[in-house]
């Protein structure tokens, strides 16, 4: 189960993501982070609601990342909760992402 | 699944980190041999045997799928930059890291990975 809310702060689409991005819900997260991508300029993935994520939800938010840079887009991946930093971490994708420990608006 | 491998957790007592990664490491092999095995609405395809010993949790995962070590796939260029980076792999390795000991047999119809999590 995953759920997002949308608002723009500051020039940012905030998007924030609650609930797990695990092999079921990944296909949704990239859809929801894509859309965002394609509507806005500037785009923050909040992720401090979520809980839980797998490689299919890191590989959600790298293609998403990777449309953002096909389009000329900003793409931040925000406030990661203890968990979902060590996956991230793991993934290697901190070193290729803008990684924010807080929103940037 | 994941209810059976929390209440396996809740009984053990085990919180935190090793409750982590035993759930993301079963839900990558589960995910896994669903996907790309040929595993998906197979009743009984999937078998996962956790066994508490002293200082460790040792896991048996077999499946009925294709013939599959996961312990052959590279490891993914983790450097790479964005645009180059493969789409698959990626859970494999995160098993690799969770886990100790990793083996790999197969026996008879079923792809066996055997490992250790410490606790």
């Amino acid at each position: 189960m995953i759920q997002a809310t949308q608002e723009v702060r500051s020039g940012w689409c905030v998007v924030g993501v609650t609930g797990r991005a695990d092999g079921e819900c990944a296909d949704t997260l990239e859809a929801i982070l894509r859309a965002a991508v394609e509507g806005n300029p500037k785009v923050a993935a909040d992720f401090s609601r979520l809980d839980y994520i797998s490689s299919a939800g890191i590989r959600a938010v790298l293609q998403a990342a990777r449309a953002a840079e096909g389009s000329h887009r900003e793409f931040a991946v925000c406030s990661l909760s203890p968990p979902v930093k060590k996956v991230f971490d793991m993934s290697g994708l901190h070193h290729i992402l803008r990684i924010h420990g807080e929103l940037p608006c | 699944m994941m209810t059976e491998v929390e209440q396996f957790c809740a009984a053990l007592h085990l919180t935190g980190d090793p409750q982590f990664q035993l759930t993301l490491a079963l839900d990558e092999l589960f995910t896994n041999s669903v996907r790309h095995g040929g595993c998906r609405n197979v009743a009984g395809a999937v078998e996962i045997h956790l066994t508490a010993s002293e200082g460790a949790v040792r896991v048996e995962f077999r499946d009925r799928g294709i013939p599959f070590d996961p312990l052959t796939v590279p490891p993914p260029d983790l450097n790479a930059p964005l645009e180059e980076r493969a789409k698959g792999g990626l859970g494999v390795h995160f098993v690799r890291q969770l886990m100790k000991n990793l083996q790999y047999h197969r026996c008879g119809e079923w792809n066996c990975l055997t490992m250790e999590l410490p606790i």
